[in-house]
């Protein structure tokens, strides 16, 4: 029994000890990444409403990707899409006619 | 006595070492120049037909059996293009959203689905490379630029170190050897198109691009690489005023050949995203693919370069000096902003497409968005979709609608 906690501590001391060095070693890549979720979901979801003009519905659909998001909300009135995902938020705003939409 | 001879007998010796190894050094550096690369050549032949009118107002439509095909055997590309399997929630299989097919100048067939309508624009992804292809042609054609100079001349942030040999050709031909990770859901947190797209690099794409080190000497390696017809972008905006940059995909292209509605998203620095934000619709992809299948030339009158189609078609240099990587030897090969199903015997490379002729060119766009282009066949084939896995197939796609041309 002892034994067996011993391993299943040194297990866990070794997974702890793995995940903070891919951390480290990635940390730039993970903390350029976090921005992602909400700018990926805002740009999606104001281009497949105001630029393609599908519905609400369909966008939701098309606009999701891996990284989930916790919240969007769209602006009809402004056109603009914010998307909240890994702790933040992106803003995406239609521009026009001819330029469709932009990320904040 | 003895002993000077024998010393200076050994530093001869010596001497005549250094120099016979210093020799071999040169004589190996002289063998790692460059080797001579295959000449470049193009398949393209231009239809020799004369058009008896251009669809720049609207395409005109004819049955498929009024120019040579078999709508009974063009159903069964339909079947298999048209059918869904599983939920709209789960997006999986097969998800079209538009097949146009132009057959000898006329739409011989038409086809909406997933919520889409003849006038609604689709995302066309990296489609737009082949956008930012025709208009550094207008471009050259107009004396704004030329092909050999180099990039730093239109974006000074170049002109440093190695960057300054890149050359404009080199960048359309997807061969500058800057760095590049060229994946989407693969490696998401490492992928560069991700990056410029979304995070670090969305607010000024084309600085994005060029900050990228070197991973090859300019022109030696070629490189499927997003940030590049962003960098493109930007540099035709050095040629032109700012209000003129803003018009000029409708004043030159768009409009001329009668391309009715088009979206050309832009970055926070007003750069056109010239790696994946054309939006259009299947009709008017048509009309892009139809100007290439002419030479570039509408209503009569030259619009992209003479020569500007066969330099597109022609395998990039630097694509022969390159090991592939298992998936690039799968795709199609590379001209400058469009791929080609072309045999590649010098690499032992078979046509990506083997049921589809080997001068088909392609703008090829993320989850499926084609435009098709085939000379020999007097054929423009457009395709849209949302295909999230790897059930549709673009040979048997191809091969159904070629099998239906001349069978009665």
């Amino acid at each position: 029994m002892k034994t067996i906690l011993k391993i299943f501590g040194i297990v866990v001391i070794l997974l702890v000890a793995g995940i903070g060095i891919l951390t480290m070693i990635n940390w730039t890549d993970l903390k350029n990444f976090r921005p992602m979720a909400g700018n990926v979901y805002s740009k999606f979801m104001c281009s497949c409403l105001f630029v393609e003009g599908r519905t609400e519905e369909q966008c939701r659909v098309w606009s999701r990707v891996v990284i989930p998001i916790s919240g969007y909300e769209v602006d009809y009135k402004e056109k603009r899409v914010t998307a909240k995902g890994l702790g933040l938020s992106g803003t995406s705003r239609y521009t026009g006619e001819r330029f469709g939409c932009t990320i904040e | 006595m003895r002993k000077t001879v024998r010393k200076s007998s050994t530093l001869i010796l010596l001497l005549c070492g250094i120099v016979t190894l210093s020799f071999l050094y040169v004589s190996s550096k002289a063998d790692e120049k460059p080797r001579k690369t295959p000449a470049g050549i193009s398949l393209f032949k231009k239809p020799s037909v004369q058009r008896d009118y251009w669809p720049t107002g609207e395409w005109k439509v004819k049955k498929p059996e009024n120019a040579g095909m078999n709508s009974k055997l063009l159903e069964k590309m339909e079947t298999y293009a048209f059918t869904r399997t599983g939920p709209e929630a789960e997006r999986k299989g097969i998800r079209t959203d538009g097949v146009v097919i132009i057959k000898n100048g006329y739409l011989v067939f038409e086809k909406y689905a997933g919520g889409f309508t003849r006038d609604m624009v689709h995302i066309t992804w990296s489609d737009s490379k082949s956008f930012v292809n025709a208009l550094f042609g207008i471009a050259v054609r107009e004396g704004r630029l030329k092909l050999d100079e180099p990039a730093w001349k239109y974006y000074p942030s170049l002109n440093r170190d190695r960057h300054k040999e890149i050359t404009i050709d080199h960048l359309m031909r997807m061969s500058s050897g800057l760095y590049s990770n060229e994946t989407y859901e693969a490696s998401p947190i490492k992928s560069t198109v991700n990056a410029m797209l979304f995070t670090v690099g969305h607010r000024d794409m084309a600085a994005y691009a060029a900050s990228q080190e070197l991973e090859a000497d300019p022109g030696t390696k070629w490189e499927y690489a997003s940030p590049t017809p962003n960098l493109l972008m930007a540099m035709l905006k050095k040629t032109m005023a700012a209000d003129t940059y803003e018009h000029y995909p409708w004043d030159r292209l768009f409009n001329v050949i009668g391309m009715k509605k088009v979206v050309w998203e832009r970055d926070a620095a007003g750069t056109f995203v010239g790696s994946s934000y054309v939006y259009t619709s299947p009709r008017d992809m048509a009309r892009f693919g139809y100007l290439f299948l002419n030479d570039g030339i509408w209503e009569n009158k030259r619009i992209l370069p003479e020569g500007w189609v066969s330099y597109s078609t022609s395998i990039a240099p630097a694509y022969y000096l390159t090991e592939l990587s298992e998936k690039e030897q799968k795709d199609p090969a590379y001209g400058a902003l469009w791929w080609l199903n072309r045999d590649v015997p010098e690499k032992n490379l078979p046509r990506a497409y083997p049921d589809a002729p080997a001068d088909t060119f392609i703008a090829m766009g993320h989850w499926g968005q084609f435009i098709f282009v085939i000379p020999s066949l007097d054929m423009v084939v457009v395709y849209t979709g949302d295909n999230r896995d790897k059930s549709f197939d673009n040979n048997t796609f191809l091969k159904l609608i070629i099998e239906s041309i001349n069978k009665r």
